[in-house]
């Protein structure tokens, strides 16, 4: 399946699941709080008029995107594409992985260990020098020197207090 | 007012230059990271740096636009039009000299706009209630929701994610919690400027991220002598300066339109009027880089009106900066013309410092600019990371914030990837509250939903901003069928 449409059929199932849980939250505050539903002050009334604007915007678009649908799938997507988009999409989760991993280990180890080790392996990934050695040169330096001069600049002018 | 302020103008101009002129960095973004640099600051301080960052970004985005035809902005999209087929017969710095200087006339007569409308559309603001504060709010989102890119129903959709994260924590009436899941992070709701950091700027790293696309500029260094004005072509240019400026201010009133609307308007305006340009337009038509370029600018204008009369952002970076009035403790709107006067000044004031420093730092750093422009992708995307990173960690010392933007950077690259767009989502984040506790007024004291919609349809200046309401959303109904009659 082609890239677009992977993303395209995630964000409808998070969208989904995002009017479900606002409704589903409605119901659990009046079974706790036994308030009535309707009633004009209660704090139900407003969440489950956008969750209704939701339902409504979800099920039009669905239908919009299912009568377009049959000229997507008669496109004339090539395998090299569809090998792009997923190469795209692994870069996009690896990255987010990687920065989850990054938030971790910086309030573990702080901001000045971590950040340079993270910046050194994301420039050499990124860095398109054609010898290795350049590319290692470049992704050190680079990741050094970022390092120090933001910390610089956001603990000393900007008096952040980092990890 | 003191030598300080001015010098953190200066240095908030530099920085939206640069960032505005670096494609990718859109001058939202820009603005996003600045605010979360200024909390914790002086109000004043804040605010210079912050006027002049946006003032820079608006200016820096035709830089990228006229040299590389990638635009820094959406707004400085049609300024590319013809400024690009400029660059190529060798004439870039009289582009650039053109939409320098049309820049700063844009920006002052934008001042001046701002002036005289901002205190005369403040004292009417007054007479708002509930009804009509509820009103401009939800307008202002279906705005931008219907305007965005991508269709109608998907930019509704994206709002409705917008008033949803709003909703996250405790109810602002009765305390009960909301959304939370029992997780204690979430009792206070997710930090809103940590949420546009992720959706602008963070997404933004993830979409660049396959970009191969090199930055490969032929621009040489420019002599300053050759930036100048030219005289010559400013005598083309001034008759569609004379509507192009007001058409940009008055878009830019328009809550949710913005400078990149005023600017596309203007140039077609002037594409229609101008029976004998310079040169066909999207040949390099001086008058197709002065007309978008003083829309544009003159637009900031009208977006400010809007904020701090009505407390309706105009654009995206007016959101943005909406965010900053409330992280220092100030609240745009009716009252502001009255309880804050002299902010109001204060920041006239900062803007016309602002416009004057951008005109002269774009003079004399072009070249700069250019040479950071050849910056690698290997540079360029980390930096931005890690600015993003320590912009959402600087706003509360809080590591959950930083989680919470990257996972919104995540779901912003999904969302735009699949055709929604991110800016009703982010108007929606802010002015959420807004909506809910004005309709939420409004039930309880009428009494009855029945009561309350006729509330709507019996106040004489609710009926006004109703008709306004579906009179735009009419007239998107109609550009949008003409253009299917015409294709």
């Amino acid at each position: 399946m082609h890239e677009k449409k992977i993303l395209s059929v995630i964000s409808y199932v998070f969208f989904i699941a995002i009017t479900a849980v606002i409704f589903m939250d409605i119901f659990r505050i009046v079974r706790e709080r036994h308030l009535d539903f309707f009633a004009i002050n209660s704090p139900t009334v407003y969440a489950a008029l956008v969750g209704g604007m939701m339902t409504i915007c979800l099920i039009v678009s669905l239908t919009l995107e299912f009568k377009g649908g049959k000229a997507d799938r008669d496109a004339d997507y090539t395998d090299k594409e569809d090998q792009k988009g997923s190469q795209r999409s692994l870069k996009v989760l690896l990255l987010f992985a990687a920065l989850l991993i990054y938030i971790f280990l910086m309030r573990e180890f702080g901001f000045l260990l971590i950040t340079p080790l993270f910046l050194f392996v994301f420039m050499f990934i990124l860095c398109d020098a054609a010898s290795l050695l350049k590319r290692l040169l470049q992704s050190v330096g680079g990741a050094l020197a970022m390092t120090f001069i933001l910390y610089f600049v956001f603990s000393e002018i900007f008096a952040v207090l980092l990890p | 007012m003191n030598f300080i302020m001015v010098l953190y103008i200066l240095v908030g101009v530099m920085i939206g230059l640069v960032m505005g002129a670096l494609p990718g960095l859109t001058v939202t973004m820009t603005m996003v990271l600045v605010v979360s640099l200024t909390y914790g600051w002086p109000m004043n301080t804040a605010l210079a740096f912050i006027v002049g960052a946006f003032v820079g970004g608006v200016m820096g985005g035709s830089i990228a636009s006229i040299t590389l035809n990638i635009p820094g902005t959406a707004a400085a999209v049609a300024t590319g039009f013809d400024g690009y087929p400029l660059n190529k017969r060798g004439e870039a710095d009289k582009a650039l000299s053109t939409a320098l200087i049309v820049s700063l006339i844009g920006g002052l007569f934008g001042i001046l706009f701002l002036a005289a409308i901002g205190r005369l559309l403040g004292t009417f603001a007054l007479k708002f209630g509930s009804q009509e504060y509820f009103l401009l709010a939800v307008w202002g989102i279906s705005l931008v929701a219907v305007l965005s890119k991508g269709n109608m129903v998907k930019g509704l959709i994206s709002a409705g994610l917008g008033l949803l994260i709003c909703m996250v924590g405790m109810d602002p009436i009765t305390g009960i919690m909301r959304y939370t899941f029992g997780v204690n992070q979430l009792t206070g709701g997710f930090n809103f400027v940590a949420v546009m950091i992720g959706l602008f700027g963070m997404k933004e790293v993830f979409v660049q991220l396959s970009n191969k696309q090199a930055f490969k500029t032929t621009a040489t260094r420019y002599k300053i002598r050759s930036l100048l004005p030219d005289r010559a072509i400013l005598k083309k240019c001034w008759t569609s300066l004379l509507w192009s400026a007001p058409i940009g201010s008055i878009i830019g009133l328009l809550p949710g339109a913005g400078g990149d609307i005023g600017a596309l308007v203007s140039y077609g305006v002037t594409k229609q009027a101008v029976k004998n340009p310079s040169r066909p337009f999207g040949e390099g038509a001086y008058e197709g880089v002065a007309a978008p370029e003083i829309a544009n600018d003159a637009a900031v204008g009208g977006a400010l009106t809007t904020l701090f009369t009505l407390g309706i952002p105009g654009d995206a970076p007016t959101a943005v900066i909406l965010s900053a009035f409330y992280l220092h403790g100030l609240t745009p709107g009716p009252t502001f013309m009255v309880m804050n006067r002299e902010y109001f000044s204060l920041i006239l004031i900062f803007l016309l410092i602002g416009v004057i420093a951008a005109y002269f730092v774009g003079l004399l750093g072009s070249n700069a600019m250019l040479w950071m422009l050849r910056l690698p992708r290997w540079c360029i995307l980390p930096f931005i990371a890690i600015l993003c990173i320590m912009g959402a960690y600087s706003l509360q010392n809080n590591i959950y914030d930083v989680l919470f933007m990257v996972v919104f950077g995540l779901i912003g690259y999904v969302m735009e990837s699949a055709g929604f767009p991110i800016a009703p989502c982010v108007l929606a984040t802010i002015l959420g509250s807004m909506v809910e506790n004005n309709i939420r007024q409004v039930l309880i004291l009428t009494g009855g939903v029945g009561q309350a919609l006729l509330s709507f349809v019996t106040r004489p200046i609710s009926i006004v901003i109703l008709l306004l309401f579906v009179g735009s959303f009419a007239l998107r109904s109609l550009s949008g069928f003409s253009k299917k009659k015409n294709n």
